[in-house]
């Protein structure tokens, strides 16, 4: 071989590697920070490292440890052990994304910019918000933060889990366990029902003499004939719904007498799992994506904040009035949105936004029914695509309800690695 | 002038970031769609979970049939049939193509050498005419088994014998007419244990 042809390729292979180099160190294709790391900032986070490794991705969580919401009805009553919910975000640099550790406390959308609790600014020039929800603690009279101990809402994962599963394991057998369920929209709409099936479950087995009431908001619910009928079949008349027209409206509590006042009526019970009104994780609304709702209007088709310029909205936070607010819903929007974005960085056509969401509902551990939806851009908004998703068939077999509770736990999994793995 | 081009790609390969190199395909290569398929199934078609398949490197045939035959509700399923009949055929053509071209490389599985042997015999006489004796079958339209997650193996087997699938794929059938639970476990964890 003669110099002059090896001197070629060293020189063709040295101004190949370069910019790869370049991007790799100090110069990215453009700075995406990530604040939130649940399903969706998590999945956003990765997939953008996965579709383009020359962007810097920065990924901002609050905590060490995130626990998942998914399957965390089970771990209340005692068939799931805890520590299968507590995830952590350390794999997530194997795919060269900067995992921060700190408070999103304030967006600064005109100079694009990110400053944390402790000082420290982060620079964007694409921002992802996954903040989830946050509660609107004074939506009810006499309820405040504080109530949380007394009557836990057990809705985001993690201390609020275990102190309710207490309280419903001192319970006295013949007592009465309420559920209180805010307006819509809310994350996970079957998650409420779901866990009066499970806590009746439990009771069933160890406080038959109990009685479970859900003081409802709404005047109907998701899946509401597979759940009454599953609930006829499993529980008797263990459970009692009354729905917001029923005299299921809250508008006053007693927090320490666990008194729940109605229009009509008013409510006691031995453990009351109050569930405030939600809204947008609050960094939100500081960013100012979020409108009169409490949530972030976006355009469907990028998931791009219709207020502000450059900010993509994943997961809870975001208002599309036909999608259920599911971690699985969440992933689908994070790679929507790692799609936009490496799509604009790089100049290639917008891909087509996929969406779905899946929810697992158990009737018991050893039951349950899926709801699903598949959904597709229109007018601004998403809607289900006619003859796809759906509930499982009301009338399933013993045989697939086991099946379906068997890969409730194999699509937690699946979903877990997807996201965070 | 190959082997130009393999040193500069092997260049390119070395500056590469490492996270770069661990995850498949990136780039605009990567299918929107298949991206929605990858919460369960993962992006490289490799599953974490027991019941769900693995698809990466799985024949292309076989996919875009399988799809197919849970849309139109030929193939019974709990989730899948639902979910399929979201898509259009050239969507889930997109689909099984871009699984396809992934490698197959499923994880080791847990298994027992007792069960694995008893389940070799069977697989034998029964299955290795269509999915070759390790699983790995040429034919485009026969799904690859070694290495396959053995829960679902077990879960698709079951609902082999029903029915329904009798008469929409009465070849499987009578392959598999008669086993016991525990035979279906022992083929289930010959062809999970197969590389």
């Amino acid at each position: 071989m003669s110099a002059r042809r090896d001197f070629i390729k060293r020189a063709l292979a040295a101004s190949l590697a370069l910019p790869v180099i370049a991007r790799a160190s100090g110069s990215p294709k453009a700075r995406v920070v990530v604040v939130g790391g649940g399903f969706g900032g998590a999945t956003a986070a990765k997939y953008l490292r996965l579709l383009d490794p020359g962007l810097s991705v920065t990924l901002i969580m609050r905590d060490r440890e995130y626990v998942a919401c998914p399957m965390s009805n089970e771990v209340l009553i005692g068939e799931r052990d805890y520590t299968e919910q507590i995830l952590n975000h350390t794999a997530l640099t194997r795919y060269g994304v900067n995992v921060v550790y700190g408070e999103a406390d304030a967006v600064d959308p005109a100079r694009k910019r990110v400053t944390l609790s402790n000082g420290a600014v982060h620079e964007y020039d694409k921002l992802v918000l996954a903040p989830g929800i946050d509660f609107v603690w004074n939506a009810v009279e006499g309820f405040s933060e504080e109530g949380a101990i007394l009557m836990p809402h057990a809705y985001k994962a993690g201390a609020q889990t275990l102190l309710l599963k207490s309280q419903i394991e001192a319970m006295r057998d013949g007592g009465t366990f309420i559920i209180a369920i805010p307006p819509k929209p809310i994350r996970c709409p079957p998650a409420p029902y779901e866990r009066a099936s499970l806590v009746a479950h439990y009771f069933k087995q160890h406080k038959p003499k109990s009685k479970i009431l859900i003081v409802d908001h709404s005047d109907n619910y998701p899946m509401q004939t597979w759940f009454e009928k599953n609930w006829a079949r499993h529980y008797g008349s263990m459970i009692t719904w009354v729905p917001g027209g029923g005299g299921g409206k809250v508008e006053r509590v007693d927090m320490l007498g666990r008194t729940l006042f109605t229009e009509f009526d008013n409510f006691t019970g031995d453990v009351v799992n109050f569930i405030p009104k939600h809204a947008a994780g609050r960094i939100a609304a500081r960013a100012g994506v979020t409108d009169e709702t409490g949530f972030c209007p976006v355009d469907p088709v990028t998931l791009t904040s219709t207020l502000q310029q450059d900010i993509h909205i994943v997961g809870d936070a975001a208002r599309l009035r036909s999608m259920a607010k599911t971690a699985h819903g969440a992933q689908s929007h994070a790679k929507i949105v790692a799609g936009a974005i490496t799509a604009q960085i790089n100049g290639l056509p917008m891909p087509k936004p996929y969406y779905t969401s899946v929810g697992y509902a158990m009737i018991s551990p050893h039951a349950a029914f899926t709801g699903m939806q598949v959904l597709n851009v229109n007018k601004g908004d998403v809607e289900m695509v006619k003859g796809a998703g759906g509930p499982s068939p009301l009338n399933a077999t013993d045989e697939d309800m086991a099946l379906e509770a068997r890969l409730a736990k194999n699509w937690y999994n699946a979903l877990v690695a997807d996201a965070f793995l | 002038m190959f082997r130009l081009i393999r040193q500069t790609s092997l260049a390119l390969a070395l500056t590469l970031p490492v996270s770069a190199a661990l995850a498949a395909p990136p780039g605009p290569e990567t299918s929107a769609l298949a991206r929605n398929c990858a919460h369960c199934h993962g992006i490289d078609g490799r599953s974490a979970s027991d019941m769900i398949p693995h698809l990466g490197g799985q024949n292309e045939a076989y996919l875009l049939a399988t799809l197919k035959a849970f849309k139109q509700d030929k193939r019974p399923s709990v989730f899948m049939g639902r979910l399929t009949r979201g898509y259009s055929d050239p969507e889930l053509e997109e689909v099984a193509r871009y699984f396809a071209r992934q490698p197959w490389s499923p994880p080791a599985q847990t298994t027992s050498p007792q069960r694995v042997a008893n389940g070799e015999a069977m697989a034998q006489k029964r299955c290795a005419a269509c999915h070759s004796e390790r699983g790995l079958p040429v034919v485009e339209n026969t799904p690859r088994l070694a290495g396959q997650q053995m829960g679902y193996i077990k879960t698709e087997l079951d609902r082999f014998l029903t029915p329904k699938m009798r008469q929409s794929n009465p070849g499987m059938f009578s392959a598999i007419e008669g086993l016991n639970d525990l035979e279906i476990d022992e083929l289930a964890q010959y062809f999970g244990s197969q590389q």
